[in-house]
């Protein structure tokens, strides 16, 4: 039984589909990611569950409920908006009791949740604080708690983080998963930044020009993408084109250079345009001759944890990382092998764009 | 290090030169202004401190009597007190005519919403003086008012007759004076985020608890600013009170222009024009200040 339900919900400007047909179940409790680079209909998605923009087509049921045609302040959703959208005329507690104002909760019991709220995301010490006197990662936490004090069935979060530097980013991504469990609300998150996806959501919804993708926890998604658009948008990843000369069954042998490679395609792959995927940090730099491939580092920063190098090999441009296990390893110039363990290649089928 | 710093970054007073550049920059703007409003200005001020007698003319004399005449005569009072009464229901007016237009353009899309603001700005570009006789044409005596009245049936022709009275002079500097509200207005909501207003909805509020609670704090001070640009001008309007009020309905501006032009006592005049000046210079500095002193914390 799922608590969130998006029925073909589609939503057109003129002839141009901003969300095309999008059906998806969202569990109780869980915390789902729509990934997608800008424009891929991720926003306008959470404005039609927010109901800001109204569906052309399609239901959202929450709860069992049809609410496609609620006004947006009967829904009694908690949003987090990218701008925070904090009233800069009241301060912090006077921003977070207005959603309870609003419910007509009464002084004494308003005065006790805005005070848990605010305990929550470790800000009751600025109640009278004006939303201009704080920084960033302190709005953030008021808007969070703006959202949550009225007890929402379902919390939207639109880009939440995108505003933060990156370092108050990490730390804010650990509070919004603890926050998110302590209080298990059930989460929705536009992104358009696949680690902030990675590491907070339970599933994770790849969107692109108005589709769903692929559906997937986050390890899934990123260890069995669905093509080559979630491949190299989750995460980095070296794509090659391969053309398969045999194949028996699902058993089937390409040329990587000089080097055979037998790879098991899936079975929803049919034509013989194939590509292949290897995540860097699955490839190993070893002596020029025990390698799979050969090549030359053409560039190489160090990333402080791993080197990134970019290698020229037979079969084009390979990124490979390499972690920084104390010794210095190969220079640019050098000739190099490449090797990488079984299993480490995805097949995907035919190149489709994104 | 110290002696490569202390040329540009002067200590003492005692060793900063005066950097002639700034002050010539700004000289002929400041001669313009002290030639043409500074000088008259001085001139009316010391005009006002002279006394008149009907035979000899204006006497270079100096004394306050104008001022207490102006301050002590019931008949400078009520002029005043008219002024003032207008005004503010002028500034009432403007403001709940001018803010929800200027909410609605802001709501509107495009093309829309250009054409209506060009709409509403337009009549900036006629002479106060036509516009004002436009309103004749319809308020008048023989006016469209009075005759449409009488066509429909609910009063007499007379009822549309608004000339000399407060309503026509409220009417007339409400038309003139509202976009100046508008813009001012407009100026504060582009400043407002949008999703602001989302927020507000998403907590549950109704629209309207959203322009009172959420929109209309954030607009106050483009609200108050239009208010003191609107209340300014109408206080020292002359055209339309002239034009519409007349002789009958005669403001401190008017007054003014008889003690002039038909008395012929200028000292009077002049302070009549200097008490309207101070009192105007006074209301809006103070309200300045509160602005500034409400508004620091929460909007800066």
């Amino acid at each position: 039984m799922s608590f969130l339900r998006l029925e073909s919900l589609t939503k057109r400007y003129g002839s141009n589909a901003a969300v095309q047909d999008i059906t998806l179940d969202i569990a109780q409790g869980e915390f789902v990611s729509l990934l997608g680079p800008s424009g891929c209909g991720k926003t306008t998605t959470l404005q039609m569950i927010a109901g800001f923009v109204e569906p052309t087509r399609g239901q959202i049921l929450m709860n069992g409920e049809n609410i496609t045609s609620c006004k947006p302040n009967q829904r009694g959703i908690g949003i987090v908006f990218q701008s925070y959208a904090l009233f800069p005329h009241m301060t912090v507690a006077e921003n977070v009791r207005f959603g309870l104002e609003m419910r007509k909760v009464p002084a004494g019991k308003s005065r006790q949740q805005v005070c848990e709220a605010l305990e929550l995301v470790r800000l009751d010490h600025l109640g009278d604080r004006y939303p201009r006197e704080l920084s960033g990662g302190q709005r953030q936490r008021v808007a969070l708690a703006r959202a949550l004090v009225i007890r929402p069935p379902l919390l939207l979060l639109d880009e939440p983080l995108s505003n933060l530097d990156a370092q108050l980013r990490e730390n804010m991504q650990i509070e919004l998963r603890n926050i998110q469990q302590q209080v298990g609300t059930t989460t929705l998150m536009v992104t358009h930044d696949q680690s902030e996806a990675l590491s907070l959501s339970d599933r994770v919804v790849v969107m692109n020009q108005g589709k769903v993708v692929q559906v997937d926890e986050p390890f899934a998604a990123y260890e069995n993408p669905k093509n080559n658009f979630v491949s190299s948008f989750v995460g980095k990843t070296n794509l090659l084109a391969c053309h398969i000369d045999q194949r028996e069954g699902r058993q089937a042998h390409v040329k990587l250079g000089d080097y055979q490679l037998e790879i098991t395609v899936p079975n929803d792959i049919k034509g013989d345009q194939i590509q292949l995927s290897i995540r860097p940090e699955k490839l190993e730099l070893t002596q020029q001759a025990a390698g799979k491939l050969q090549g030359r580092v053409r560039t190489r920063l160090f990333l402080g944890n791993h080197w990134l190098y970019q290698v020229d090999s037979s079969v084009g441009e390979l990124l490979v990382t390499q972690p920084n296990l104390g010794a210095q390893g190969a220079a640019v110039g050098d000739d190099v092998g490449i090797h990488w363990q079984e299993g480490a290649v995805q097949v995907l089928g035919e190149q489709v764009n994104g | 290090m110290a002696e490569l710093i202390s040329p540009l970054y002067p200590s003492s007073p005692r060793t900063r030169l005066i950097n002639p550049i700034p002050w010539l920059l700004s000289a002929p703007g400041a001669v313009f202004f002290l030639a043409l409003l500074g000088m008259p200005l001085i001139m009316t001020l010391i005009l006002s401190f002279n006394s008149f007698d009907y035979s000899l003319g204006i006497v270079s004399s100096f004394g306050l009597e104008n001022y207490l005449e102006v301050l002590s005569d019931s008949y400078f009072h009520e002029i005043f007190l008219r002024t003032y009464g207008i005004s503010i229901a002028v500034v009432v007016l403007c403001i709940l005519i001018g803010v929800p237009e200027a909410y609605i353009l802001s709501r509107m899309r495009n093309p829309w919403r250009s054409l209506f603001l060009v709409i509403t700005l337009a009549p900036l570009l006629i002479s106060v003086v036509v516009r004002t006789l436009g309103w004749v044409l319809l308020i008048g005596g023989n006016g469209l008012l009075g005759k449409l009245l009488e066509g429909i049936g609910i009063a007499e022709a007379s009822t549309g007759n608004l000339m000399y009275t407060h309503t026509g002079v409220i009417l007339a500097l409400v038309h003139v004076l509202v976009p100046l509200m508008v813009i001012s207005v407009w100026a504060a909501l582009q400043k407002l985020d949008p999703a602001v207003e989302h927020a507000g909805l998403s907590l549950g509020a109704s629209h309207a608890t959203v322009f009172r609670r959420v929109v209309i704090p954030q607009i106050l001070p483009g609200i108050l600013s239009g208010s003191l640009i609107v209340f300014a001008l109408a206080a020292s309007a002359f055209a339309t009170p002239a034009i519409i009020g007349g002789r009958r309905l005669k403001v401190a501006a008017t007054a003014a222009y008889d003690e002039y032009l038909n008395t012929m006592n200028w000292p009077m005049g002049a302070a009549i024009a200097i008490v309207l000046l101070v009192a105007n210079v006074a209301v809006v500095m103070s309200y300045n200040r509160m602005m500034e002193r409400r508004f620091r914390r929460t909007l800066g």
